[in-house]
């Protein structure tokens, strides 16, 4: 008698069926993990890491500090004073100082720029419709 | 430990393959949903559990140095999530102390039980298994799953093997006592 019992339960949990989840299950657990696995795993990272930018900066101003402590902040002393630009853009701007166009270039020219707007936004509408 | 077929399949899943993880998943699917359901005792409850430790099973995939048997790795993990989920619940399940012994006729039940078929089996021991706490049943399925090994069941529930021996005898005990009386109500009624 008191193996009977034993034997009964050994009976029926050994024939006992596994169950069954439902139908989908692998279908929804696959999708929860692709999911989980495709999110982006986009992390900022700057361009320069904090040391560099510090570096940077403490080189900068140390560079600044050393300037003024050298040659002062009065632009008609030493090393300033021999900067000359003037002849650079006296080349460059004289030039034009005599040049005058016809109203037909000037007109052309707007036209040329109001057109040319006109189809960048046709041109976008067009694209966006035929390659998306 | 391993079978040289398991060791493909894992590195496949580990090599970023998730068609091989449906694979693995169809495989231990049935084995993990019956022992959550028996722990929890409802279907929608049982079927969450089984795919939480399925993700967790995919995510410490890693981990698993192959030094156990792999189904019992996920016997572990399974346990774990149900155990989880039972705490978070709180839900208390309903127990049924059976401390008396009665001379029953067992035989009597043996006769039922072979009439039955698979679908009513099932029910039975579900309804048998909702009567035992939660660790019993889990318990008790691994007990049968692991085909009587207690060393494995060891190392799925952090029990010692006399501890597992105890619990265990008194689990399958109760159990017993909760069918006998559950078959033989079903019995009496039938005969009217």
């Amino acid at each position: 008698m008191d193996k009977k019992w034993e034997e009964l339960v050994d009976k029926l949990m050994n024939e006992a069926p596994l169950e069954q989840p439902s139908i989908d299950f692998t279908k929804n657990l696959m999708q929860k993990i692709e999911a989980e696995t495709a999110q982006p795993k986009f992390e900022y990272q700057p361009i320069m890491s904090r040391a560099t930018l510090v570096s940077i900066g403490v080189s900068f101003l140390a560079l600044v500090v050393f300037l003024i402590s050298k040659f002062g902040f009065n632009s008609n002393e030493g090393w300033f004073a021999k900067l000359k630009f003037d002849a650079a853009f006296d080349n460059v701007w004289g030039g034009f100082e005599l040049y005058t166009s016809s109203k037909v270039l000037v007109y052309s020219v707007l036209l040329f720029g109001l057109l040319f707007f006109a189809q960048v936004t046709r041109l976008k509408r067009y694209f966006d419709k035929t390659h998306f | 430990m391993l079978t040289n077929k398991e060791q493909k399949l894992l590195s496949d899943i580990r090599g970023g393959n998730t068609h091989a993880y449906g694979v693995f998943v169809d495989q231990y699917k049935d084995l993990v949903y019956t022992l959550t359901l028996r722990m929890l005792g409802n279907r929608e409850e049982a079927e969450e559990v089984s795919q939480d430790t399925f993700i967790k099973i995919f995510n410490s995939l890693d981990s698993f140095k192959g030094d156990s048997k792999i189904s019992s790795w996920i016997y572990r993990i399974a346990y774990n999530t149900s155990l989880d989920r039972i705490k978070k619940n709180k839900k208390r399940r309903v127990e049924v102390d059976f401390d008396f012994v009665k001379a029953k006729a067992y035989a009597d039940v043996d006769n039922a039980m072979e009439k039955m078929v698979q679908q009513e089996k099932s029910e039975l021991i579900n309804a048998c298994m909702g009567k035992l706490s939660a660790e019993d049943a889990a318990i008790v399925t691994l007990f049968y799953f692991e085909e009587k090994n207690l060393v494995e069941m060891e190392k799925i529930l952090n029990l010692s093997v006399n501890t597992l021996k105890v619990r265990l005898f008194r689990a399958r005990k109760k159990l017993a006592d909760i069918m006998q009386n559950s078959m033989l109500g079903e019995i009496l009624e039938s005969n009217g």
